[in-house]
């Protein structure tokens, strides 16, 4: 059974770019990749509720407090569900995302990386 | 990077073939005759003037801002004593692309992101914050508005602060964005006017400049937001051929001004440069060369003031690395050299830290360096269209004209710029070509130094990114209720009420955004009578 | 309506999860799939089903958008099923359609899921049935089903809901007459979206023709609509609601029929008992069969 990911940008910033360029590549993986697009943290829990998601995605493109609040409140409403982070993360917030356990993708990432991850991450939630 | 073996294939980005070498033969011949015409001399491909930057430097035009409008001021002050000759204003982006106040919900939601981008600019009050003691009668300012909804407001801001500090608006100089690329195709926001409302509002913008201030530019077409979105070079000269066609049909069908002036209003616009230096600098020939062509064929404008294509030029942001961001000094000059062989009249290069954040003090002084160099000290200026006469570099330029009126031409039988930003398809072709430069750098077909190879993991000259203030929010929630309360209300809901009533008709939006903004309405209460009268656009991405 | 649709308590992700995941574990199919429908099926039917159908890019999605206010001012609480196209390669999928919906209307009374088709022909997907009846069975008043592009195949939703509204779009005349044999007699109401570009007189000429060569006493209305800015999308809902009620006061007039639901019923009976007999049954890996069904046996009693 396909595995499924949420995508959502946690900022107003609409550069689609990179999500684009993940989302594709998920897919191409043989994951099934909901996009919610740009989206507050109450939308991006109940998406992930909603879905039954195994894995959520943020793109990560503003202050690193938007973000640390959608990943807190998802964490809250389902603690198995797994998160990774990609985007403009500079070092200091990319060690803030990683203490709370999530795998974080600077700009310069593989893609390869990315979908190993989402394999390891998705494979891992349906062992637990 | 250099191929396995010599004689494979080498592509330009441009998906054109290049060979090892060229020969005079290489050159097509109905290009080859026009090799010998002087720069400033149609189709100006060879440059804007005779004897180029000898006689006018480019502008050092550096995007800044962040915070409260103050801070931003400061930025402001700091480049131009670096060197900076002229000044662009940034807009917050949460709230002014948008066109929402800092208490909508969607920005309540993201409270810690406002002013992480540009300074917020709720009110004519705050716009006279940000531009405290700018020289704006004797500088070339750049009043923001990129996004096309937000255009005729930060216009109109401006302005208003322009007239009252006592400045004849007909002397003022400057320039506005509202472009569609950034708008519609790299940058999709959450809410936005459909495209058709848009092509108004940058018709009424040309309409209103040509009346009052003939010496701004008006709108500016940026190819790079194109580029940096995906399109090659041949495609973002299509693509912004394409949008220059729709305004200037727009304003042909109105009929109301000449043709001329608007197509002067038109002619400037902005190009990414990016790091491959010899395509791009003939993409700048290209171009003017082509707006050239465009004018005299489609609409017998051949009035050389009207038909020499002014450029400015910003650095490939996307080119910048994250890892090893000293690297990036390196790359930053490199593509301003690329803009600089290409002739180009304005110059931004991007910071060191753009893969971070925005730029830091020290990231924006050192873009402006890298340009005080390149202009001082390497003479890259001494000689016009240095490049002019290489066999590779005037075929190049007549292979990029020929394929990009390809492009151009495909757009059209798909009904049009517009029509292509609506249906997706441009998005489609950006986003292809976005898979393709990645793949490529992940099979280990093209390298980026400290990315792909070249790694040091141990680098101490790692940085951390631009923080910015903190108080941004805060403050801008205060301003915000202040002028709401200190304002003459009466004029201010009359005035919104105005604009809802021209909104709906098909007058010039200008003359009431004026009123508004003298009249302290802000920006949340323009954006909602724009989505109670125009709707929103809908987005044909999925992210 | 019911408690899981509304409050914000913790407690109410539980729940809210627990059909989530129901509608996961039919997705996944077997054993546990049958006894999520089964246990649905004991329900009584009463909500009401609206399918959304027409050709990629007609606007669907933006319609539900743009319905959804009405909606939700008539029901109070509105579940959607909205199916895109799997990848028939890689088996994966971008589901977009969450992109074009307005979440300021969202809050806890819509239930959104995206289905992938995983393959299944016909513009729904395997699940979305049993997903309609669970959704049924746990209480939510209104199901929107949302179905991929239709060809001349694709229009199983008809089976699933009780009225049906086609989308279409000025200038799809041409394809449309190809395809009229099918849409037509299929439709309960007919859209005109994007009602702002060329064609639109032309398009509702010949549709209007066409629904008029119907057997039916009153052909379906067409409506003309641009969903981006809400024009004529009071008119629609309007429509739309009138039809919902008329297929409330007259279930036999309903497309998804209760025989149909009677018939799935007997046959989920069977599949399970079939299992049961088996040796896969008592193997490990099914030991916590049913922990999903559970959950939503508790929903069940809440709800009553």
């Amino acid at each position: 059974m396909p595995k499924r990911i949420l995508m959502a940008k946690t900022g107003l910033d609409g550069h689609w770019r990179g999500p684009t360029i993940v989302a594709r590549a998920l897919r191409d993986a043989g994951f099934e990749v909901i996009m919610i697009g740009m989206a507050t943290t109450a939308e991006i829990v109940a998406a992930a509720i909603d879905e039954d998601v195994d894995l959520v995605g943020l793109n990560v493109g503003g202050h690193i407090d938007v973000a640390l609040r959608a990943v807190d409140a998802v964490q809250s409403a389902a603690p198995d569900m797994p998160i990774f982070a990609g985007g403009t993360i500079p070092p200091h917030a990319c060690k803030q995302l990683q203490a709370k356990g999530l795998e974080v993708f600077p700009p310069g990432s593989m893609l390869t990386d990315i979908v190993d991850s989402a394999n390891r991450l998705t494979g891992l939630s349906a062992a637990q | 990077m250099r191929p396995k073996d010599p004689q494979d294939t080498v592509q330009a980005c441009s998906d054109i073939p290049l060979k090892t070498y060229y020969t005079a033969e290489d050159i097509p011949s109905s290009h080859a005759q026009r090799t010998n015409i002087a720069p400033g001399e149609a189709p100006y491909h060879r440059g804007f003037h005779p004897s180029g930057y000898r006689s006018k430097p480019w502008r050092i035009f550096q995007l800044s801002g962040f915070g409260k409008p103050e801070d931003e001021n400061e930025r402001i002050k700091f480049l131009l004593k670096n060197g900076e000759t002229g000044f662009i204003m940034e807009h917050d982006r949460n709230t002014a692309d948008h066109c929402y106040n800092v208490d909508h919900p969607e920005v309540l939601a993201r409270r810690e992101d406002v002013g992480l981008t540009g300074a917020v600019m709720q009110s004519v009050r705050d716009t006279a914050i940000c531009l405290d003691g700018l020289p704006m009668d004797t500088s070339f300012g750049h009043a923001g508005g990129a996004v096309v909804q937000h255009a005729p407001f930060a216009l109109a801001a401006y302005w208003a602060v322009a007239k009252k500090r006592g400045y004849d608006l007909s002397k003022l100089a400057g320039t506005g964005q509202s472009d569609f690329n950034l708008t519609y195709l790299g940058c999709v926001t959450k809410q936005q006017i459909p495209t058709d409302a848009g092509l108004r509002f940058n018709g009424d913008i040309i309409e209103f400049c040509t009346e009052h201030l003939p010496r701004w530019v008006p709108v500016s077409i940026a190819g790079y937001n194109g580029a940096d979105t995906g399109l090659t070079p041949d495609q973002e000269l299509g693509s912004l051929f394409a949008n220059a066609v729709e305004y200037l049909d727009e304003i042909q069908l109105r009929g109301r001004i000449p043709l001329e002036v608007a197509a002067r209003g038109c002619g400037g616009v902005s190009f990414r440069a990016s790091i491959k230096i010899f395509e791009e600098a003939c993409k700048m020939r290209a171009a003017r060369l082509m707006w050239s062509d465009l004018l005299k064929q489609r609409y017998n404008i051949k009035d050389e003031r009207v038909a020499n294509l002014r450029i400015h030029c910003v650095t490939a942001g996307s080119k910048m690395a994250y890892q090893q961001p000293m690297n990036n000094l390196v790359r930053g000059a490199l593509m301003a050299v690329s803009a600089v062989l290409g002739g180009v009249q304005s110059l931004g290069v991007s910071g060191y830290d753009e893969a971070l954040s925005i730029p830091s003090e020290h990231a924006h002084q050192m873009s402006v360096r890298i340009q005080q160099i390149l202009m001082e000290e390497t003479g890259l200026t001494d000689v016009t269209d240095p490049l002019g006469g290489s066999y590779y570099v005037e075929t190049l330029t007549a292979q990029l004209v020929e394929k990009s009126w390809a492009f151009f031409e495909e757009i059209q039988t798909r009904g049009g710029y517009l029509a292509c930003l609506d249906s997706g398809w441009l998005h489609a072709k950006a986003e292809e070509n976005q898979h393709k430069e990645f793949m490529q750098t992940e099979s280990g077909e093209a390298n980026i130094v400290g990315v792909t190879m070249a790694h040091d993991d141990s680098s101490p000259f790692e940085i951390d990114g631009f923080i910015g203030t903190d108080d941004a929010f805060d403050v801008a929630l205060e301003r915000l209720k202040e002028v709401k309360r200190t304002r003459h209300e009466k004029g201010a809901k009359n005035a919104l009420k105005d604009l809802e009533r021209v909104c709906r008709s098909s007058d010039n939006i200008m003359p009431i955004m004026m009123d508004c903004l003298e009249a302290e309405a802000t920006l949340g209460e323009v954006g909602d009578v724009y989505r109670e009268v125009f709707g929103d656009w809908r987005t044909p991405i999925q992210c | 309506m019911s408690d899981g649709t509304s409050a914000s308590s913790p407690d109410d992700f539980t729940v809210r999860r627990a059909l989530a995941k129901s509608i996961s574990a039919i997705e996944s199919g077997g054993p546990e799939a049958l006894t999520i429908e089964q246990t649905a099926l004991q329900q009584p039917a009463s909500a009401h089903v609206l399918g959304i159908t027409g050709p990629p890019g007609a606007g669907k999605s933006s319609l539900i958008s743009a319905l959804l206010p009405h909606a939700l001012d008539h029901y109070g609480a509105v579940a959607v099923l909205a199916v895109d196209p799997s990848s028939s390669v890689t088996g994966g999928a971008l589901l977009g359609d969450r992109v074009r919906m307005d979440y300021r209307h969202f809050e806890q009374k819509v239930f959104f899921r995206s289905m992938a088709s995983r393959g299944q022909q016909g513009g729904i997907a395997a699940a979305t049935r049993a997903s309609v009846n669970v959704l049924d069975a746990a209480g939510w008043p209104l199901v929107i089903i949302e179905t991929l592009g239709i060809g001349q195949v694709e229009l199983d939703v008809m089976a699933l809901a009780d009225r049906v509204a086609v989308v279409l779009n000025p200038g799809w005349g041409d394809s449309f007459q190809a395809n009229k044999a099918g849409l037509t007699e299929q439709g309960d109401a007919f859209v005109l979206n994007k009602a702002d570009r060329p064609g639109l007189e032309n398009a509702k000429i010949l549709l209007e023709q066409s629904l008029q060569c119907l057997p039916a006493a009153t052909p379906p209305r067409v409506f003309t609509t641009i969903a981006t800015d809400g024009e004529g999308i009071p008119e629609l809902w309007q429509g739309l609601a009138e039809l919902m009620q008329d297929a409330a006061k007259n279930p036999h007039s309903r497309r998804r029929s209760e025989a149909a639901r009677e018939a799935a019923k007997t046959q989920l009976i069977q599949d399970f008992e079939a299992f049961l007999a088996s040796p896969a049954a008592g193997s490990p890996e099914n030991a916590q069969l049913g922990d999903a069904a559970e959950l939503l046996q508790r929903f069940y009693r809440q709800r009553d």
